[in-house]
């Protein structure tokens, strides 16, 4: 896979970051991609998968407050960069020409 | 039905497994869900699945630092072995004729299943844990899981001549110190290195006081 390409999960994870806007911490994304895809997401996943968004600059990071429910622990909040806005765009438009040139998902629900 | 705490081995495990720079957080984050009402059983599972994951991802990310634990791991215990396994063949005759003499069971321990031997050997595998965790704290899980691989060549020269004496019918009793020693260099070894690694005190560097 090219260094820039997205992954599934990356993408699913970039997406819900972009949704989030400026409350993207940990728990939210992972509450996200939960609440679309209707199954349990690895919090450690997200992680690793946003380490390495952040490694390709993706998205950047901040440390955020601490709450007593999280054991005095900060949060780490994320944000989308440009270049990570145009993958998801180039990820967008790779998927959608794959889409329309399949005729069994027109209109199906299968 | 969850109360208001995490499970604590749980939460023991990840604060010295886990891996990343974003460590803190992500526990921060598994205490903020747990106590929105997560269930324990949710914990444990995410506690596996975050301590798998930083595995992988530790080996993955610094493939060196592998290598240098895989070295270390031989270069610790390979002295320990032939230091221990003469202390103990120069020691043996002597306490046999002096102090086990009047103990069949005894004797049977120290002779035939070679427990202090191998009691020797889950202490070294337990310092060597305790060391390799202490030299890189931020990715024990990783070279944990590296330093356990590297008991599987020992454990295959070990174990494949006692599958084939078991095989040919050797009777049980004659066998049984044999599989003590098995289970000790398939099981208690990597258990030891575990348990050595798991004793050094974690590092939360970016952890926020409340």
């Amino acid at each position: 896979m090219a260094k820039d390409a997205l992954g599934s999960f990356e993408l699913q994870v970039l997406l819900a970051v972009m949704r989030l806007g400026d409350d993207a911490y940990g728990v939210p994304i992972a509450d996200t991609i939960e609440e679309a895809s209707r199954r349990e997401v690895a919090a450690g996943s997200i992680y690793i998968t946003l380490e390495r968004l952040e490694g390709k600059g993706f998205v950047t990071s901040r440390l955020g407050e601490s709450t007593p429910e999280r054991g005095g622990r900060a949060k780490t909040y994320f944000r989308v960069t440009g270049n990570g806005v145009r993958a998801v765009r180039q990820a967008q438009r790779t998927l959608t020409r794959l889409w329309s040139g399949v005729p069994a998902l027109h209109g199906g629900t299968a | 039905m969850t109360t208001s705490r995490p499970p604590r081995l749980a939460d023991w495990l990840l604060r010295r497994l886990a891996s990343g720079p974003k460590k803190p957080s992500l526990i921060g984050d598994l205490h903020e869900q747990f106590r929105g009402g997560r269930s324990a059983a949710w914990y444990w599972r995410q506690t596996f699945r975050v301590i798998g994951g930083s595995a992988a991802w530790d080996i993955r990310r610094h493939p060196v630092l592998a290598v240098r634990t895989l070295a270390l791991t031989y270069l610790f215990l390979a002295p320990w072995v032939y230091f221990t396994g003469n202390i103990y063949a120069f020691t043996k005759w002597w306490m046999v004729d002096h102090v086990l003499r009047r103990s069949i069971v005894l004797h049977d321990l120290w002779v035939l299943d070679q427990i202090p031997l191998l009691t020797a050997w889950c202490f070294g595998w337990a310092l060597t844990g305790w060391v390799l965790a202490k030299l890189q704290p931020d990715c024990r899980a990783g070279m944990a899981l590296v330093a356990v691989s590297a008991q599987v060549p020992w454990a295959v020269l070990y174990g494949a001549p006692i599958w084939r004496l078991a095989n040919a019918g050797l009777p049980f009793f004659s066998s049984f110190p044999v599989v003590t020693g098995v289970v000790f260099v398939m099981i208690g070894l990597p258990a030891s290195l575990v348990v050595g690694s798991l004793l050094a005190e974690p590092q939360l560097s970016a952890r926020v006081p409340d």
